[in-house]
């Protein structure tokens, strides 16, 4: 047997237990949600009843569903604004624990902590209770200032500020891969551009940037990834709403998700178009 | 060696502690409401507006909690085992998978490889609401509703997990198994003992991501469980907070139960965060 076959039978027996239950949990059940769009979907007692209507709904959902449009709209201002924000924001803050300084450890953990907290009932509970959002942002000069934008975005600013401890909470993975990579640049390379004369400044931006932008792409496409499918995402509300309504059902509630799916990958690909250049250069 | 390492306390590292504290303390909010609203009596708990801050703790919640505990039918020992079953064996499984299959995705080569890998992404992309139902089909197909395997068999495949570590292990350099294939070992000895170690930050994220996905989970108990005794704590814990708007009584519980479901992710967050932030500084990449 070649080398080279043997290689590849190893390479398919490494991914064969996880790609079974990939396709069977995740691709299928993706395919299967395809043709649910195209089909008005009814629920009888012990089956489901499908009329196909091609892309009709796709059609309802794009032009006659005045909600759709508004509701996205807004969501996708919003998410324009809180994605670098919170990439910036994990981004300082695993510059500054990256530093030596006592209780290095500890505040590492208290920064990463958020992650056991962004999910479940927990955090809809302290929403509910009005602790996500910060009373000071409330003050007049920063609502007036808002009210000079127009309405979509001042209405996408003011959820971001009002958001802002979610902001904050999101970013905790996103610092962990950003220390990671840190950690990854060879301290050499510091002493070289220190003997060479290079100031902590420039060796920010000529060492530790361009040395952590992998980093940096898989924290953005984190970002969007976990923003498009967070619990609060008012699309998904809208989706499964549609799920329980009987006149519209399954058939509806997946097209639209279809369709908000074609967004997020039109975002992504726009992603992977501004990190080609930079991606491309470090590999040389 | 780091940037700025040399300095000692001068006014930049003042300054960077200070801002690190005042913002840890916003970070450490909801921890303290949690705990201690699981403290207070049913008093505090229907002010208006709520206190942050305990006055009068008390350990009455527990006792609720320990009261609605006994009176349910299924009991509650019974919910706790379901959940760590099925947490332990879909953490283990889970990341030992992903691992092997993300190892695959970076350092070797099969035929279609950059076809699956898309898949993946694109699996990550869409929404995991939109396909509960035809999950729900298929989960009833292989006849595994009513079993463990309903609970743990959806949890494993977790594309995001495949995906951190596989970005990961490709910032590894190629020498460093180039040098144990020399050596003449095998492709699992090189996944098993180089690469794994050197990704321990990756695994412990997926570990929390994957173990918060479960432990929380309630879809699998209320759609693909019919039997209330193969349901989970998250169950347990949604129907004391249904019952709030008969029995006033339950929202003390409801309080204590969000505590109880907590300081597993918490003690786990604990103990993993040491050991990822060991492996980072002792880790071969540098």
């Amino acid at each position: 047997m070649k080398i080279e076959t043997r290689n590849k039978i190893i390479g398919i027996s490494f991914i064969s237990l996880w790609a079974v239950g990939f396709l069977v949990f995740w691709v299928f059940p993706l395919i299967f949600s395809f043709f649910m769009s195209l089909n008005h979907v009814a629920i009888q007692t012990d089956r489901l009843v499908f009329d196909f209507v091609g892309f009709d709904q796709y059609h309802k959902a794009l032009f006659r569903d005045a909600e759709i449009p508004n509701v996205s709209l807004q969501f996708f201002a919003q998410s324009l604004i809180i994605i670098p924000v919170i990439v910036v924001f994990a981004l300082i803050i695993a510059l500054m624990l990256n530093q030596r300084f006592p209780g290095r450890g500890f505040a590492r953990a208290i920064f990463f902590l958020p992650v056991v907290l962004t999910s479940g009932n927990l955090i809809n509970e302290l929403t509910n209770q009005q602790q996500g959002t910060l009373s000071f942002l409330q003050t007049a000069t920063v609502t007036n200032l808002v009210l000079t934008l127009p309405d979509t975005w001042a209405l996408a600013l003011t959820n971001v500020l009002n958001s802002f401890l979610m902001v904050l909470w999101y970013s905790g993975v996103q610092m962990l891969i950003l220390i990671a990579g840190m950690q990854s640049i060879n301290p050499s390379v510091y002493e070289a551009a220190k003997i060479d004369g290079a100031n902590d400044w420039a060796s920010l931006w000529l060492i530790t940037l361009p040395g952590i932008t992998p980093f940096i792409f898989i924290s953005v496409v984190y970002t969007v990834v976990d923003q498009f499918t967070s619990p609060f995402n008012p699309i998904l509300e809208v989706i499964l709403r549609h799920f329980r309504e009987p006149d519209t059902g399954y058939g509806y509630a997946t097209a639209i998700a279809w369709l908000y799916f074609a967004i997020i990958l039109a975002i992504l690909v726009v992603v992977t178009l501004i990190f080609r250049k930079p991606l491309g250069l470090k590999k040389k | 060696m780091k940037l700025l390492s040399r300095i000692s306390i001068n006014r930049t590292s003042l300054f960077i502690l200070l801002l690190l504290t005042g913002t840890a303390v916003i970070f450490m909010l909801p921890v303290f409401y949690i705990v201690s609203t699981a403290f207070k009596p049913l008093s505090e708990l229907f002010l208006f507006p709520p206190r942050f801050f305990v006055q009068n703790p008390t350990l009455q919640n527990f006792n609720d909690f320990m009261q609605a505990a006994d009176a349910s039918i299924v009991p509650f020992s019974r919910f706790l085992f379901n959940s760590s079953v099925v947490t332990f064996f879909s953490v283990s499984i889970a990341l030992f998978i992903s691992s092997l299959c993300a190892y695959a995705f970076s350092r070797m080569d099969f035929p279609g490889k950059k076809w699956l890998f898309n898949l993946i992404i694109i699996a990550l992309m869409f929404a995991p609401e939109a396909v509960v139902i035809t999950r729900f089909l298929v989960v009833s197909q292989l006849g595994i509703i009513n079993t463990y395997f309903g609970h743990i068999l959806p949890h494993i495949a977790v594309p995001v997990g495949v995906f951190l570590m596989k970005q990961f292990m490709d910032q590894i350099p190629a020498s460093l198994s180039e040098a144990a294939r020399i050596e003449g070992a095998g492709e699992f000895t090189i996944y098993w003992r180089i690469i794994m170690p050197n990704v321990m930050p990756a695994v412990g994220a997926v570990m929390i991501i994957v173990f918060q996905a479960v432990w929380m989970d309630n879809v699998s108990s209320v759609l693909y469980m019919t039997e209330e005794s193969m349901r989970t704590l998250p169950y347990f814990v949604s129907t004391l907070t249904a019952a709030i708007g008969t029995d006033v009584a339950r929202q003390g519980a409801a309080a204590a139960a969000g505590f109880i479901m907590f300081m597993p992710n918490f003690l786990l967050f604990a103990i993993m965060q040491k050991s990822m932030i060991e492996t980072m500084v002792t880790s071969g990449i540098k």
